[in-house]
């Protein structure tokens, strides 16, 4: 999403938009589709340990690369590992990972850039000339550098990630209080004597939820594949654990031998990343209905 | 821009400096390949002038920097300058091609998009579209070397040698943006087409169509063309998972080997190199702008007369 | 259909024809048969690891190590059987206390015409050694070697050094024309001349019609790099090479059902265990004695072979290969698999099972850290995760650390931060005492860093019983001296554990011919390797 679409997001959205959006939400099949293949792996990745047929971690090398069985759905890896099982715990990891991380990119942003947004003046120019300077670093380039401070692992990933990422979001905040602000009924509030924390909280917030809410479902893809590349390249999830990425980097290894340990891992990103998207675009479409963006 | 580069410059020097390890002692067993006894590493840090207050160590680096002078990698014991000029040209020949097929595919489909919009073409792109920005790039190019060069042995597999080793990398490269300026593309094409379009389409016919479909054509293409300079800056910035994988001895692959091997001299020279790519890019795209934009004024005045 | 189904199902059969297409034979390469017709102009292109030519400083090690080249050669050189044969010196003699003699071979010309000789050796290989650090490993310092007449050099080290000879066989000692340099254009006499070098892409050498040996079959050999062995295999795959080193284990069955050629060496390296026995807090759980047994028969290096390494490995547990150990290599006796023996030590240790498995003592966790990154993490897996489940059998739970190459790794040795190093080591010269000497010895006369003494060092029996072989002339006694050593420090203490021997395994088009594959990677000789057909 841009600065323009954004912007005119915003000034699409009201407080009914809510409502709004969730009727129109349910309209749009793509979007339900998202949605449900959301609702999928997120269940998958909560019951993991319950549904998993088998240890992820179990190692058997006397049966690798086992061709499908009723034992083995998809099979198992180059250690006798089975694929369904190590799939599945990589939801939760993935997924997992996911959420955390947008979470803190999400409430960093939210509150760098409200505080941008509303007071202007210094505060502002200090944190828009922070954005601006991260926003000048090509994607990967500063988690991996971070990486490379903090040492490989997944928590130290997830930091790189969020201290890498909070200024997009920041930005589409501070974009959205700033149109807000400028507002008669803000005016109006302000001039009769309310507290800020009150504006906030009556007025700002239920406004802005509309492109942050977009933003933080597209943002959810994003960062998913950030993840799992930080993984496939070797820094981040540290072995024997079953996640995404780490997986298709191990079926790198195996390409000409066992592809399926390569394309089941792939084919589960791709999916899930998909599915944030519908989801996302869905919900982008009802904001602003008149021109249908992709 | 000059207070981005400075903060560029404060975030690069900064990195090697949080990083664990006396940077004396990595130089001496790293570079000067010597053992480390606690003389010789007072010694070099001393030499180095590792002893100095943070701040005159940032100014001193930054002068030398500015003259190119970006200190010596761990790894290869080469200067970090030269390092990169030496690899910026591979990834150059991967980054530009990429851009411009993405452009290709992505004008073309997103334009097509917009002018019949709700309809089979529409769909089509917008499923391809959404698919090509949800593709992890590491899983596509592995399916892609899967079929193209060890099914069919029509393509190398990695490496660059020959003509035909461009063309799995370039693809992969290019599909992601592509994806995602076709999208815009699309986005921009309806905005600029807006109700007049409609209206025209219904009431006047199939060449005033396209006469209205030209004239949104130039001004959908502004804020496309500062999104392709973002896109462009981040693919020459180093796409490093596609460099990993076909084995291009690029700028990316440069930047995660001086992350495995923690070489932080080379991390450094390649943040600020980065990040001075991506600022240089997008004030040239800047100024075009400017460019086009004049003209598309100049162009409707005439149209209007 | 709604265009919303459609979307999504465009994408979805993406995903389902990527997994429909996994496995299915691809091309065979080459499918015609041998021809038997020797193509004299053919070029060879060799796929190797990465490029780690040093290309400055006394180090500069340009086309010689450690892809080999072949294009300077050394004094002395080691067969598949680790024994020492002329090269450019034809003889040589031991002259009490510490010189040795070497007659060069005549009518050698270096590649830019100089001839070979001792005027020659001297300035280009000793006096170039002398420059390195210490002297390089013989020690030379510039006045270590003294042209005795045009053909005949005497080399006295700067310390007292019976295994000069053995030790003159590393590429890292080879001799180069006078005045050429060895990180940028190397000269020398061998079977083929420097033409070209991309950094980390590529090298090529062209065969030297004057060379003083049989001439090579090939017209020009071209080295590529390629760090990753997926890249490295698939290129052989592919075709864009012809002969590919290190092919993984996994792959061999894959290459042969494709119409590939494998050669495999004798064992000339091991892939090893080390245990902090001197660590601290939180790592010195292994200083106990009985917890190293434990490990040691509680690992089943058969199934390590079959499953992970798919048979390509030997149950070797000496270190150092059998065949330079000759008949002394059953000295070593080596660790059974009982994994009963190996509880009950754990038992007897205090260390008792707790409630999720993982035993316990005092109130600690047996809890160890694996360290792996030699030569890189990459080589190595998955052993390390194999290594954690089978420890998990044990009661012992095991947390892996990876580093990316073999600075990091020892890095962490030398802090000694963990508790189990593992790496994949090679024999490279002929000097069987060389590898423990280096890395376990810790008496008078030890050269080595220190850094892996500091974790596994046998101790002091151990040193008592290998000291001798820093001065023992005799093969036959220093193999047995060795051995006896070994036995110690693998069998009695359990510091070093050899999980498996390994050899070389190369891959390569059916259409070339003659390579012999030797089991020391750096001493490979091109000589003989021929490309059929047109």
């Amino acid at each position: 999403m841009t600065p323009t679409e954004a912007g005119v997001l915003v000034s699409e959205a009201g407080g009914e938009a809510r409502t709004r959006i969730l009727r129109r939400l349910l309209r749009d099949r793509a979007a339900v589709v998202g949605l449900v293949l959301v609702v999928l792996v997120a269940a998958a990745a909560l019951l993991a340990p319950v549904i998993s047929p088998h240890d992820p971690n179990a190692v058997d090398v006397a049966n690798k690369f086992a061709p499908r069985s009723s034992e083995h759905l998809l099979g198992t890896d180059h250690l006798g590992r089975d694929m369904v099982s190590r799939l599945l715990w990589g939801a939760r990891l993935s997924v997992g990972a996911t959420l955390v991380a947008t979470v803190g990119i999400g409430l960093i942003g939210l509150v760098l850039g409200m505080l941008a947004g509303w007071w202007g003046g210094f505060v502002d120019g200090l944190i828009s000339r922070v954005i601006e300077l991260m926003q000048a670093l090509p994607p990967l380039l500063l988690p991996l550098a971070i990486t490379a401070v903090l040492g490989a692992g997944l928590r130290n990933v997830l930091i790189a990630i969020v201290v890498s990422s909070w200024a997009n979001y920041a930005r589409i905040v501070r974009g959205a209080v700033l149109a807000e602000r400028s507002k008669p009924y803000v005016e109006a509030a302000r001039s009769s004597g309310a507290s800020t924390g009150r504006i906030f909280r009556r007025h700002l917030l239920p406004n802005i939820v509309g492109p942050v809410v977009v933003m933080t479902t597209l943002e959810l893809g994003i960062i998913l594949l950030a993840i799992s590349g930080l993984s496939f390249l070797g820094l981040g999830v540290q072995p024997p654990a079953a996640e995404w990425g780490a997986m298709l980097s191990e079926g790198r290894t195996y390409l000409s031998r066992a592809p399926a340990m390569m394309v089941y891992p792939g084919a589960a990103i791709f999916v899930m990343v998909l599915a944030f998207n519908l989801v996302g675009d869905g919900l982008r479409d009802f904001l602003d209905p008149r021109s249908r963006r992709a | 821009m000059v207070p981005t580069l400075l903060g560029l410059s404060f975030i690069a020097f900064g990195l090697a400096n949080l990083a664990p390890g006396d940077p004396a002692q990595q130089y001496l067993t790293r570079v000067l390949n010597q053992p480390a006894s606690q003389e010789e590493i007072e010694r070099v840090r001393e030499e180095l002038g590792l002893d100095r207050p943070l701040a005159v160590q940032y100014v001193d680096w930054l002068g030398d920097a500015l003259r190119g002078d970006l200190g010596v990698s761990y790894a290869t014991r080469r200067p970090v300058t030269t390092e990169i000029a030496h690899r910026v040209p591979y990834t150059l020949q991967l980054a530009i091609p990429a851009a411009l097929l993405a452009l290709v595919i992505a004008i073309p489909a997103g334009v097509v998009s917009a002018l019949y919009r709700g309809r089979l073409p529409d769909h089509v792109m917008r499923v391809a579209s959404l698919a090509g920005a949800s593709l992890p790039s590491f899983w596509l190019a592995l399916l892609l070397i899967l079929f193209f060069a060890v099914h069919l042995s029509l393509v190398p597999v990695a490496g660059r040698e020959g003509l035909d080793s461009y063309l799995l990398p370039t693809l992969t490269l290019a599909l992601g943006p592509a994806a995602v300026l076709a999208r815009f593309t699309r986005s921009t094409m309806l905005e600029a087409l807006g109700d007049d379009y409609v209206r025209t389409a219904r009431a006047k016919g199939l060449t005033a169509r396209l006469v209205v479909a030209r004239h949104a054509l130039r001004n959908a293409l502004i804020p496309v063309a500062t999104d392709f300079g973002t896109r462009l800056s981040h693919l020459v910035a180093g796409a490093v998972i596609v460099e990993t994988i076909f084995v291009w001895p690029g700028l990316g692959k440069l930047t995660l080997d001086a992350v495995t091997e923690r070489d932080f001299p080379m991390i450094q020279g390649v943040v600020l190199f980065g990040g001075l790519t991506v600022a240089l890019i997008n004030l040239v795209v800047d100024l075009s702008y400017t460019l086009i934009d004049a003209r598309v004024r100049v162009g409707t005045k005439a149209v209007a007369a | 259909m709604r265009p919303a189904a459609r979307r999504v199902i465009a994408a979805l059969v993406l995903a389902l024809v990527a997994a429909a297409c996994g496995g299915g034979a691809g091309d065979s390469d080459e499918g015609q048969g041998q021809r038997a017709q020797l193509n004299l102009n053919a070029e060879l292109r060799i796929g190797f690891t990465d490029d780690q030519y040093i290309l400055e400083g006394p180090d500069a090690n340009l086309g010689a190590y450690p892809a080999n080249a072949n294009i300077v050669e050394t004094l002395v050189y080691i067969n598949d059987r680790y024994e020492v044969v002329p090269r450019l010196a034809e003889r040589w003699e031991f002259r009490p206390p510490n010189t040795w003699r070497f007659h060069l071979r005549q009518g050698v010309r270096f590649h830019d015409g100089q001839p070979m000789n001792a005027q020659t050796i001297k300035e280009g290989l000793f006096d170039r050694v002398a420059a390195k650090r210490n002297g390089g490993t013989i020690r030379a310092t510039p006045q270590s070697a003294v042209v005795v007449d045009e053909y005949t050099i005497d080399y006295t080290a700067s310390v007292p050094n019976l295994r000069v000879v053995e030790q003159l066989v590393h590429p890292q000692n080879g001799a180069l024309a006078p005045g050429s340099n060895h990180g940028t254009r190397p000269v020398g006499t061998g079977p083929f001349r420097f033409v070209d070098y991309r950094p980390k892409e590529r090298i090529t050498v062209e065969r030297n019609n004057d060379y003083w040996g049989e001439k090579p079959l090939v017209a020009r050999m071209t080295f590529r790099f390629y760090p990753d062995r997926n890249a490295r295999l698939l290129a052989l795959q592919a075709g864009d090479i012809d002969l590919a080193y290190e092919i993984p284990r996994d792959d061999v069955a894959g290459l042969e059902s494709r119409g590939f050629t494998i050669a495999k060496s004798t064992v000339g390296a091991y892939r090893a265990i080390y245990l902090n026995a001197h660590g601290e807090e939180p790592y010195d759980i292994l200083s106990d004695v009985n917890v190293r047994k434990a490990i040691a028969v509680g690992i089943d290096r058969q199934k390590h072979v079959d499953g992970v390494l798919d048979g390509l490995a030997t149950t070797d547990q000496t270190f150092v290969p059998p065949s330079a150990l000759g008949a002394s290599a059953s000295l070593i006796r080596g660790h059974q698999y009982n994994l009963n023996a190996a509880r009950s030590l754990l038992d007897n240790a205090g260390w008792r099972a707790g409630a999720d498995g993982i035993r316990v003592k005092d109130g600690r966790r047996l809890r160890l850290t694996l360290v792996s990154g030699f030569p890189s993490a990459e080589v190595i897996r998955p052993t390390p995760t194999f290594l954690q489940a089978e420890l998990r059998n044990l009661g012992i739970e095991v947390e892996i650390v990876e580093r990316p190459d073999s600075a990091s790794f020892q890095d962490l040795m030398g802090r000694k931060q963990g508790d189990i190093f593992i790496e994949d080591g090679n024999q490279n010269d002929a000097n069987v005492g060389f590898l423990p000497i280096l890395l376990l010895y810790t008496g008078p006369g030890s050269s080595g860093s220190g850094v892996y003494q500091g974790i596994a060092a046998p101790g002091p029996r151990f040193d008592q019983l290998i000291q001798p072989a820093l001065t023992e002339p005799d093969h036959a006694k220093l193999q047995e001296i060795v051995a006896t050593a070994m036995n110690e420090a693998i069998t009695e203490q359990a510091t070093v554990l050899p999980l498996n021997g390994v050899y070389r395994i190369y891959g390569m088009k059916k259409s070339v011919t003659g390579f012999v594959p030797h089991p020391s990677f750096l001493n490979v000789s091109w000589l003989g390797v021929g490309v059929t057909g047109g």
